[in-house]
């Protein structure tokens, strides 16, 4: 859920990786961060509406999924979208992209897997210059 | 007791000033700065710009001491957020969240928000008081669902038309709230207020006293 650079970026490697993947994006202008080979070629399945609805869950095939991504710019977006794929449709893996640190606690203590690219790059640019006297 | 509201908009800030007239101390957290500069206006200090899915905001907002966290952004996501926030981080002891879109109602509570209201819902159960059958319309479940809010409108020609609120004898602890007209006005709640054809009453009732008071209402004579 969520075609903004990183969801796009995801969708697309997962896509090139032979993975079965669909994308929930709320803006139809957003689309075009996909490249548009993928979704023409049926690689990437497109659905367009409201990330947290059941109806696009149900549109981008959630039942059969394996994994849910939930990677909007929104946290409270991605938050309950990620517990309705968890607690609703029982899908295994369910990942959250989350910028808050708050957020990150609470996602956290209630079983769903985050990821904070904020922290992530932090952690790459300190690993960068390890040898800060 | 001390209640945070988060969004500030009609709903937010309606129940802002009910709960103030009633002696509650209220707090107002919204996200848009123009409108809490307004309501700064209204309320005085007890508005402030902040982001109800944020922990510092909430924190500053006093939510720690809260003993009734609101949320009631147009926004579920946010809703459903700064509950479980209030209710993990700061263990308020009653959370209730505004909700939109009906499918969120039954997983918020199954996520640990105390009490969900889904406009859409009211709005339905309103729409079908309009019709012209008069069944009993269960607006909400109040006190644990011993009680309920619900709505009845008076048939023509029921006993109780052109009858004083105060000749109505009521099942034991039912209080009329609201007398709405047929034609959409509010009428004053006063002992010697007297009932017309087809105006709706909104009541509060314990469950048990539902049955008996649709009976009393709709009754011939």
């Amino acid at each position: 859920m969520g075609s903004g650079r990183i969801g796009a970026r995801v969708a697309s490697s997962l896509a090139t990786d032979g993975h079965d993947v669909s994308v929930i994006e709320p803006s139809r202008t957003q689309v075009m961060n996909l490249p548009r080979t993928l979704v023409d070629s049926g690689a990437i399945r497109l659905v367009v509406g409201d990330g947290s609805s059941a109806e696009a869950m149900l549109e981008a095939g959630i039942e059969d999924a394996d994994v849910f991504l939930a990677l909007s710019g929104d946290d409270a977006l991605n938050g309950l979208a990620a517990q309705k794929a968890k607690t609703v449709f029982r899908t295994r893996r369910v990942v959250c992209r989350v910028k808050d640190e708050g957020l990150r606690e609470l996602y956290t203590s209630l079983g769903i897997t985050v990821t904070s690219p904020t922290a992530l790059v932090a952690d790459v640019i300190l690993q960068t210059v390890p040898d800060i006297p | 007791m001390y209640i945070v509201i988060i969004g500030a908009g009609r709903i937010g800030m309606g129940l802002a000033r009910s709960q103030l007239a009633t002696g509650q101390e209220v707090f107002l957290l919204d996200n848009d700065p123009a409108r809490v500069e307004m309501l700064r206006t209204i309320f005085g200090s007890i508005a402030r710009l902040g982001d109800g899915t944020n922990v510092t905001n909430l924190r500053e907002a006093g939510v720690a001491r809260a003993g009734l966290f609101i949320a009631a952004t147009g926004n579920d996501a946010v809703n459903l957020a700064s509950c479980q926030l209030a209710r993990q981080v700061f263990n308020v002891p009653s959370t209730v969240a505004v909700v939109l879109d009906p499918e969120n109602a039954t997983l918020f509570e199954s996520l640990g928000v105390d009490d969900v209201v889904s406009l859409t819902d009211l709005a339905m159960t309103r729409l079908a008081s309009t019709v012209p059958a008069h069944p009993v319309v269960r607006l909400m479940p109040l006190a644990g669902r011993h009680r309920e809010m619900v709505a009845i409108k008076i048939p023509a020609g029921a006993a109780v038309v052109n009858r004083m609120l105060s000749e109505i004898v009521l099942p034991y602890g039912s209080s009329v709230i609201l007398i709405i007209g047929p034609t959409g006005q509010t009428e004053e709640l006063r002992p010697e207020t007297v009932l017309g054809a087809e105006d709706e009453l909104i009541v509060v009732t314990p469950v048990e006293g539902t049955q008996a008071l649709w009976e009393t209402l709709t009754e011939m004579p």
